[in-house]
Order: structure tokens, then C-alpha cells, then sequence
């Protein structure tokens, strides 16, 4: 028997969030514009977002607030503002990176569930020590560290802290949160009409509007000559689901998929696919089923990936986001007719990756 | 809680450093605290952060015990704490004043578990704001590093309003991330390391003509240079300052030090400026204390 676990869905409009709900999701997690570690493209609006956890609420489910960005001093009392107008509304919890912040939010909104985010790499069992003491509720750990020892998890699952992990999602070479490689070559600071103190493009940290410079390609060279061209810095990608019942027994309380900035349609086939896998722990020939179409859903994920990458790289970033802002919902459309494709093209286009050293090991 | 702006100007540098033979020719006297080993390599034979006998070692040839700061692995695995804990029962035993840490667990644990260690939060700790700052300070921290992306007048309310001692990185390379995995031997074993990553790697993205150098499982970009604000930087009331001597040569780095004390000795000879400006003569970057890119150079 399998203890019950939540699905966690990201949702970057009202359209969206209906959709993960209506596919099974547990728990929906979204930013409000400006606040969270992700463009503001993939953000919402405050009216949406109140529409949102009015949605969620009368399906009863929960509602958690991104607010993962590592504020500065002068952004953290609009960040706690923020978070207790939209605790009157009936928010469900929030994600922060800041354990600083999360201390306040647990002081002072008591009902809020806090979570902490990915972006704190919490990776062994003196960060869930810590993060106890500060009667912070889940911890989502690293991404690029637990695959490989998924045994531990059942030890640290006693802490008495929920543990969650990205069971689909990109995986990047370097740590979440501590990563100065976008912002280092790109960051500039602007203001970009959200209630922040600012908006800092390239940064990961202050405001997700990260270039993935990781995932371009690039020439290595030793001693002045050329090694090489190729992805040297990215990594394969998250594919937890594979494990689901390993994680499921051993304590995992929370399953994550990540995917604000994701097409609509695939994050529905995603969430869809993992509830199935979720409810069908029991029924091997199911569950096979399932985490066989997960495994297609994440080749494809990784092509509509490779062409985003090609598009930002053949335009200028923001031009790009400000096109996506004013066609979001015919771009969604595309995006479905892309996905619907998709799979004719899929062999084709896998080999063309496979001979570009997309993919590394 | 006394003030920082209270205190008599004492001009503080310190250094960071990451393998024994680095640390066999560091000139001691010239600096107030050693950061010593590789947080971010835990398959390097020679580093101290992962290696009791190196660290062992290092104390023995140190002259001024006192000064050592040791570097604690970033984001250790759970499979990792118990070689952690024989790092720093090591390090009690030499009676090494203190670590260095980047996250918020590890500098609990080592308050509950080794109280007598002073702790220093390094700058991937990610502290942006005076909260997180005065978190570490209740978790017995009285000095470290902001986050690099921290502008300089966050630095500079950040120290006066917490009364902690933060400290700037004024020169070395800069690592601007690190990573779990080896670009050379992914999955390989500790004794199968060839130090290859200290070889002259460089990538540049394409397209562009950034280049990157890599080592130590981090990237080291181009060289930081500080000189030039150090009248600013001053008259903020910063006083701590560090050489980031990652992979840098250790007779660099005594140069450096040497004319840097000069300089902050209150000796602003054209002498040590000049000196200073040969050392720095390229790859210039410091913009993220002036809310611009890490790379660029601000006039």
C-alpha cells in the first residue's frame, strides 16, 4: 500500500490552472508579476491571480504563491504586504527561497503554509533541521541531487518536514540559486512597472529573467586551440517519474512539475499522465502505461525546448517576451498545433539532436 | 551592539585559497584571515574542505593558527555529513578559529555541534537583504560575504545596520557558479582526479566573444579589480576586503596582498597604485556593486 502523495502544477494563467486541475493536480503553484523566479510573461496579474485561487478553492485544492526570488532589504515589506493581501483572499501557502522571509511569513500569518523553494538547494538533512526550527512546512530539494541516492529520502522523510521534489524539469549543470552565470555576462537593472524596487534582467536570483547560458552551445579551448563545439554545460533532463513508486514509499510527500513557462497543453499531458501514475501505483500494467507516456511527453518537451532556445537565440530576449505578452493565447493555440505534430516530426528531429550532442552521457 | 561606524578604522584582508601548494608559499603575515580549501570540489585529492590529512597538514605548517578560515563543502549530500563531521572535528582539534559556510543548516548545525568554531557565511549563502543578514548573525555569525549581485549600497546598509563585518572581494577571480558535476570525468572516483580541470580550459559561448575559464568544477571568470574603487569603497565605511585566489598563483597573490596593504595602510603612493594596475592590466570586472552586469568595468 502506498501512502497518498500530492501533485504539484504550475499554472502561469487562469486558463492554465484550470487545466491542471481538471488533469488531476493537487496543488497549484503560480507568481504573481514581478515576484517570482520567472519572467513576468509567465506571471499573472493580481486580479488573475485572485481568480485563480477562487478557482482552486471552490475545486478544493490548494493555492501556493511563488514568491521565490532573493529579495533586497527594500523589496521584503512589499513582498510580506503582498502576501497578506492576498492571504485575505484565501491563499493556501507560499514558496520562498529566503529563510529570512519564511521566519516572518510563519510570525506573522499563521494559517499560511510555507514552503521552500528549489532555488535553496537544500540537499541533506541539516537544512530540514534548520528549516524545522523555523516551522517551515515542505522543502523542495535540490534538483541536480537527489536522483542519485533516492535511499536517503526515507531517512530524511522523519524530520518532520515535508520533502518535494521535481519529478519532471529541467536539469541544470550548475545549483539552483547559486548561479551567477546569466547575471555575470547580461544583468541589468530596470524598472519594469511591477511594485518591485526593480527588475533584474539576467539575473536568476532577483527575478528568474535567467539567458540559460548553460544550455547554449559553446567552444571549449585548451591552451588557445579548439577542443571542441558543443552543449558542454547542459545536463539530461529531470526525469524522476521514472521513480515514482521508489519515492512514493519512501516518504516523498510532494511531487513537482515544473513548467510556468511550458506550453499549456504539454503541462496538461504531463500532470494527466503523472495522475495516472499516482493512481495506479497498484497496477503495474497501468502504471507502465503512464510513465511510458511520460517518457514521450519529455522527449517532446525537449524539442519545443531546442526551438524556444533557437528563437531566443536568432532574437533579441525581450523582444521575443514582449511578442509572447501579446499573443499569449493564439501563441497557446500554435502551441497546440506544434504539440499535435509533434510526433511525426519526433524521429527525425530526435536524431538531428542526438548527432548535435544535444543531450549529454 | 556596537556600531561599525564606531569603530577605529582597522582595515582588514584576507584571502582565499584552495590547495596545500598554494598555501605552502602564502606569504601569512600579510593578511588577517586565510579562507582555505575548495568548497565546491569534493574529488580533489588536495583539498582540505573534503580532506582531514591536508588540513591537518596545512596546520602544521601554519605560523599564525589563528587566521585560518576553513571553506565547508556548498549544498554537501547526505552521504557527505559524516566525512563533514570528521573535517570539523579536525579542524577543533587544531584549533582552527573558524569556518566558512553557504547555507543557513550548516551554520545551525555548527553553532549546536561545535559552538567554540566562529562562523562566516560565504556569498553563496545568498544573503541580498539586512534579514538574511541578521539571520546569520543569530546563528552566530559576525562577518562574511553578500550575495556578489548585492549592490554596493546594499553593502553598505547591510554592515552599518547589522554591525557585521562584510566583507569585499577586491581582486582574483570571480567564481560566478559551481556545479555537483566534473565536465571531465563525469561519475568518476576521488582517486581517479587528474587535476585536469587545472589545465587551461576556456569556453566561450557562441556567438559571442565571452570567455569563461573553467576549473575546480566551477567557473572562475575573468580576473576582479577592485583598486580603482578602493577610495569609494572606503569612504562607504567598508573596511574588510579579500583576494579571491582561486587557482591563482601564489606569488600573484603575495604581490597583490603586499601592495593592497600599503595602499590600505593609509599609503596611497603612486607607487602601489601602479604596481597594483600592472597586476590588474586586463579582463576588469566588478559591475555588480553598481547594479550593472559582473563583467563590466565601471569608471
Amino acid at each position: 500500500m502506498f501512502p497518498r502523495v500530492k501533485l504539484e502544477a504550475p499554472a502561469n494563467n487562469l486558463y492554465s490552472a484550470k487545466v491542471a486541475i481538471k488533469n488531476g493536480a493537487d496543488m497549484i503553484y503560480a507568481g504573481i508579476k514581478g515576484w517570482s523566479v520567472r519572467p513576468n510573461i509567465f506571471e499573472m496579474e493580481k486580479e488573475e491571480f485572485e481568480a485563480v485561487i477562487k478557482l482552486v478553492k471552490k475545486h478544493n485544492k490548494e493555492i501556493l504563491l511563488v514568491m521565490n526570488c532573493f529579495y533586497g532589504s527594500k523589496e521584503l515589506d512589499k513582498a510580506l504586504k503582498l502576501i497578506e493581501e492576498m492571504s485575505g483572499k484565501g491563499l493556501s501557502g507560499v514558496i520562498v527561497s529566503q529563510p529570512a522571509l519564511a521566519r516572518e511569513i510563519k510570525t506573522k500569518f499563521k494559517g499560511l503554509t510555507v514552503h521552500i523553494s528549489v532555488q535553496s538547494s537544500a540537499s541533506n538533512s541539516k537544512e530540514l533541521e534548520f528549516y524545522k526550527s523555523l516551522g517551515i512546512d515542505g522543502v523542495v530539494f535540490a534538483r541536480n541531487t537527489i536522483e542519485s541516492n533516492p535511499e536517503n529520502i526515507q531517512r530524511l522523510s522523519n524530520y518532520g518536514v515535508k520533502i518535494g521534489v521535481f519529478i519532471v524539469g529541467d536539469d541544470i549543470a550548475n545549483y539552483d540559486g547559486k548561479c551567477y552565470l546569466s547575471s555575470y555576462l547580461n544583468h541589468k537593472l530596470i524598472n519594469d512597472g511591477t511594485e518591485r524596487y526593480s527588475c533584474a534582467i539576467g539575473s536568476a536570483n532577483k527575478s528568474g529573467y535567467c539567458f540559460l547560458m548553460c544550455k547554449r552551445k559553446c567552444r571549449l579551448l585548451k591552451d588557445g586551440k579548439i577542443q571542441g563545439d558543443g552543449y558542454y554545460l547542459r545536463r539530461q533532463d529531470l526525469a524522476l517519474f521514472n521513480k515514482t513508486k521508489e519515492l512514493v514509499s519512501s516518504g516523498v510527500s510532494i511531487l513537482k512539475i515544473q513548467g510556468r513557462e511550458w506550453p499549456v497543453p504539454l503541462v496538461a499531458r504531463l500532470v494527466r499522465y503523472m495522475r495516472l501514475a499516482l493512481d495506479s501505483l497498484e497496477d503495474e500494467a497501468k502504471y507502465q502505461k503512464a510513465i511510458n507516456q511520460l517518457s514521450k511527453l519529455v522527449r517532446i518537451k525537449q524539442q519545443i525546448q531546442a526551438n524556444h532556445l533557437w528563437l531566443l537565440s536568432k532574437s533579441k530576449f525581450r523582444i521575443w517576451l514582449a511578442l509572447r505578452k501579446h499573443l499569449q493565447r493564439p501563441w497557446d493555440n500554435l502551441e497546440t498545433l506544434l504539440w499535435l505534430y509533434a510526433p511525426f516530426f519526433e524521429k527525425m528531429r530526435w536524431r538531428k539532436f542526438q548527432k548535435e550532442n544535444l543531450i549529454l552521457n | 551592539m556596537e556600531k561599525i561606524s564606531e569603530r577605529e578604522f582597522n582595515p582588514q584582508l584576507s584571502v582565499i585559497i584552495t590547495t596545500i601548494g598554494q598555501f605552502q608559499g602564502l606569504n601569512q603575515g600579510l593578511f588577517d584571515k586565510i579562507f582555505f580549501g575548495n568548497p565546491f570540489c569534493p574529488t580533489g585529492k588536495d583539498n582540505p574542505a573534503y580532506n582531514p590529512q591536508i588540513l591537518r597538514q596545512a596546520c602544521s605548517g601554519l605560523t599564525f593558527k589563528d587566521k585560518l578560515i576553513l571553506n565547508m563543502p556548498v549544498c554537501p549530500l547526505e552521504d557527505e555529513l559524516l566525512g563533514i563531521t570528521k573535517i570539523l572535528d579536525t579542524a577543533r582539534e587544531e584549533g582552527i578559529p573558524g569556518v566558512s559556510v553557504s547555507s543557513y543548516g550548516m551554520a545551525a548545525w555548527i553553532r549546536r555541534d561545535y559552538p567554540e568554531l566562529k562562523i562566516y557565511f560565504d556569498s553563496f549563502s545568498n544573503v541580498y537583504s539586512l534579514k538574511d543578514a541578521e539571520l546569520f548573525r543569530e546563528l552566530g555569525s559576525d562577518a562574511g560575504l553578500l550575495a556578489y549581485e548585492a549592490g554596493l549600497d546594499e553593502c553598505e546598509s547591510i554592515m552599518k545596520e547589522s554591525g557585521l563585518e562584510i566583507i569585499i572581494p577586491v581582486f582574483g577571480r570571480f567564481p560566478i557558479a559551481f556545479s555537483r558535476y566534473c565536465f571531465f570525468y563525469p561519475g568518476r572516483l576521488p582517486q581517479e582526479c587528474s587535476n585536469q580541470c587545472n589545465d587551461d580550459y576556456r569556453l566561450s559561448f557562441s556567438g559571442s566573444s565571452e570567455v569563461l575559464q573553467k576549473g575546480r568544477a566551477l567557473y572562475s571568470a575573468k580576473r576582479l579589480s577592485m583598486f580603482g574603487h578602493l577610495p569609494l569603497l572606503l569612504s562607504k565605511g567598508l573596511f574588510s576586503f579579500r583576494i579571491e585566489g582561486w587557482i591563482m598563483p601564489v606569488s600573484e597573490i603575495n604581490k597583490t596582498a603586499d601592495s593592497l596593504r600599503q595602499m590600505l595602510g593609509g599609503a596611497f603612493n603612486n607607487h602601489a597604485y601602479k604596481e597594483l594596475f600592472e597586476i590588474s592590466t586586463y579582463s576588469l570586472c566588478n559591475g555588480f556593486l553598481f547594479a550593472a552586469r559582473g563583467e563590466e568595468y565601471i569608471r
